[in-house]
């Protein structure tokens, strides 16, 4: 029982880490309606600069924020590819998350991994402040982190939507036939949100190794497949009269909901190796269910109005 | 003034499909002007507004606004001075936001988006009158999310969104064909009164024949990219439904059924 528990505890830090990025997969694929699968890498990127950086004795907040500045440089170049050079979302997302790979790797001087035992974390400020142990209670002070990271991400997320430039991203996912022809530049908005997107990507990515102590290449490895469980799973939870900052509380929770459901069929017997062909089936039947929902309200929708052509 | 000079708009250039969607067509509008523009289907009609608007760029030709050169000006730079309706309803309005960010948004067409906030009291304030003013109703639901709104409410706030801010050129590409006749009359009485006594330059293209007539001081009739007919003033306002039907027979455009049952 107390190993359970500590499995969950431990469950709750990751699902909370897991939530800075599901927030940077909601953006994209829900506000902006572009199918980034950057962050892949991007959190991997987030998690190496981290790890080079402490090792090399930086302030561990510092090291977060140059984190998320590296990430928002990886959403630049996908935002670009698509919008400059007209190469498809999923692709420009793709050929990024390949390139990053290799400059990950360049940015651990060409190492898989480099673990930083022994140097501060941020964690390190709460182990001080209430007199804990920064490897015996990791998970609860793991949780104290992201409870604050999370809840500021949330406020300046819910701040910068209901700005005019917020809207106008907002306004480009909903419609970019008629951002446009309000003013709204779309291709800088969608550069901005795979910016922002990435930016929580690689911030997940350094809260995770300043969890572990160490980054490495692989770190990110179906980043894209646990931000969109995450998503779906909180869709569940989330009405459309909720207000924004509901909504994206309730992504953190849906990626720590999709921890504790993984933690507990493990603590049940289930072999980890199955756990990605279940999460992706959890994925495909959650995606196919609101499009045959909108199939037949499109249908419903087409009957009152007369032969819209064009 | 808008000024068209020679526009020339080809598709699928070097290929078997290559389609010459606008030949040569010239322009003069002024100020307060509204136009009417018919022609079969096919005809370059959208394919003007579109060069007008920017979503289209130009093989030949310039468009002149106020003097101002701007035929290679990016669509969402234009917005400043063109506004659109567009024909199917759920183009011109964001479905997922509500009504009253509609109508922000299109409060700052033209302007710098910053980082104040995205829609103000004073503007809620302004909004709910103007809507108001339109008698449809809209007012009392400015918090709804418009993906919930019929087709005409649609087409009416896009309207509305349109004109907000005063543009240089309002365009209405068949911006009733989607809807049934009764909100269509509504739609259409929308446009006259917002259009009337207007500062700006209005293009209208209408299947209707009669619509083409009783809207606006200046008519023109496209077939296959060409202008076959321009008509303004006095002249325009005598026109039958007769006339134009000879004119495009002249022309030698077949009419489909869809003109000719509008009429
Ligand atoms: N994007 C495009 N690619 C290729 N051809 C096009 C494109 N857009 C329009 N065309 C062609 O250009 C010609 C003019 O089209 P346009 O849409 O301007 O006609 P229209 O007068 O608006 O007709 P309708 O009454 O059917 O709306 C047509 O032959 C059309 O097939
Ligand atoms: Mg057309």
């Amino acid at each position: 029982m107390e190993h359970f528990l500590n499995a969950s505890v431990g469950g709750i830090a990751l699902g909370l880490i897991w939530g800075v990025l599901a927030i940077g997969v909601y953006l994209t694929y829900r506000i902006l309606d572009f199918a980034d699968l950057t962050v892949d890498s991007s959190l991997a990127t987030g998690g190496v600069v981290s790890a080079v950086l402490i090792f090399n004795g930086l302030n561990p907040i510092l090291a977060l924020l140059i984190s998320c500045v590296a990430g928002a440089l990886a959403g630049l170049v996908t935002a670009l590819l698509n919008t400059k050079l007209k190469i498809p979302a999923i692709l420009s997302g793709i050929l990024t998350m390949s390139a990053l790979y290799s400059i990950n790797l360049k940015i651990m001087d060409n190492r898989a991994n480099v673990s930083f035992f022994g140097k501060p974390t941020i964690n390190g400020y709460w182990a001080d402040l209430f007199n804990m142990s920064v490897i015996g209670d990791k998970n609860v002070l793991t949780i104290i982190t992201c409870v604050l990271v999370c809840g500021a991400v949330v406020g300046v997320l819910y701040w910068f939507f209901g700005t005019e430039y917020g809207c106008a991203v907002r306004a480009t996912g909903f419609n970019s036939t008629m951002a446009k022809a309000q003013g709204i530049n779309t291709d800088l908005t969608k550069i901005v949100c795979l910016m922002i997107s990435n930016g929580l990507a690689a911030l997940a990515g350094g809260l995770l190794a300043q969890h572990n102590q160490s980054g490495d290449v692989n770190m990110g490895t179906g980043t894209i497949v646990i931000g969109l469980a995450s998503v779906i799973l909180a869709e569940t939870l989330i009405k459309d009269s909720f207000p924004f900052w509901l909504k994206l509380a309730l992504v953190v929770v849906g990626s720590v909901v999709y921890r504790l459901i993984f933690t507990i069929a493990v603590q049940l017997g289930m072999h980890t190796n199955d756990l990605k062909l279940i999460a992706t089936i959890i994925i495909i039947v959650a995606l196919v269910v609101p499009k045959v929902k909108k199939h037949f309200s499109s249908k419903k929708l087409k009957g009152g109005l007369k032969n819209v052509k064009n | 003034m808008l000024k068209i000079e020679n526009l020339t708009k080809m598709f699928n250039v070097g290929e078997t499909t290559e389609k010459i969607a606008l030949n040569n067509v010239c322009l003069n509008l002024e100020e307060g002007d509204f136009l009417t523009i018919i022609g079969g289907n096919g005809a370059g009609k959208s394919t003007l507004l579109n060069c007008i608007s920017g979503v289209l760029s130009v093989d030949e030709g310039k468009i002149l606004l106020d003097g101002q050169d701007i035929t290679n000006l990016a669509e969402y730079k234009r917005a400043s001075y063109v506004s659109r309706v567009f024909q199917n309803p759920l183009d011109g309005t964001a479905g997922g936001m509500n009504i009253e960010e509609n109508l922000a948004l299109a409060h700052r067409r033209g302007k710098k988006r910053g980082l104040g906030w995205g829609i103000t009291k004073q503007e809620r304030q302004l909004f709910h009158k103007l809507l108001s003013e339109t008698g449809l109703g809209l007012e009392n639901l400015m918090a709804q999310k418009v993906s919930t709104l019929s087709g005409g409410q649609r087409q009416s706030l896009a309207l509305v969104m349109a004109v907000l801010v005063q543009p240089k050129i309002l365009l209405l590409d068949e911006h009733t064909a989607a809807l049934d006749p009764k909100t269509a009359k509504t739609v259409l009485e929308l446009t006259e009164k917002f259009t009337k006594n207007s500062k700006f330059i209005t293009i209208m293209v209408t299947h209707n024949m009669n619509d083409a007539i009783k809207f606006g001081n200046k008519l023109l009739m496209m077939n296959q990219g060409y202008v076959v007919f321009q008509a303004s003033g006095e002249e325009k306002a005598n026109l039958k439904v007769a006339d134009l039907i000879s004119k495009f027979s002249q022309a030698g455009a077949v009419l489909n059924d869809r003109i000719l049952l509008n009429n």
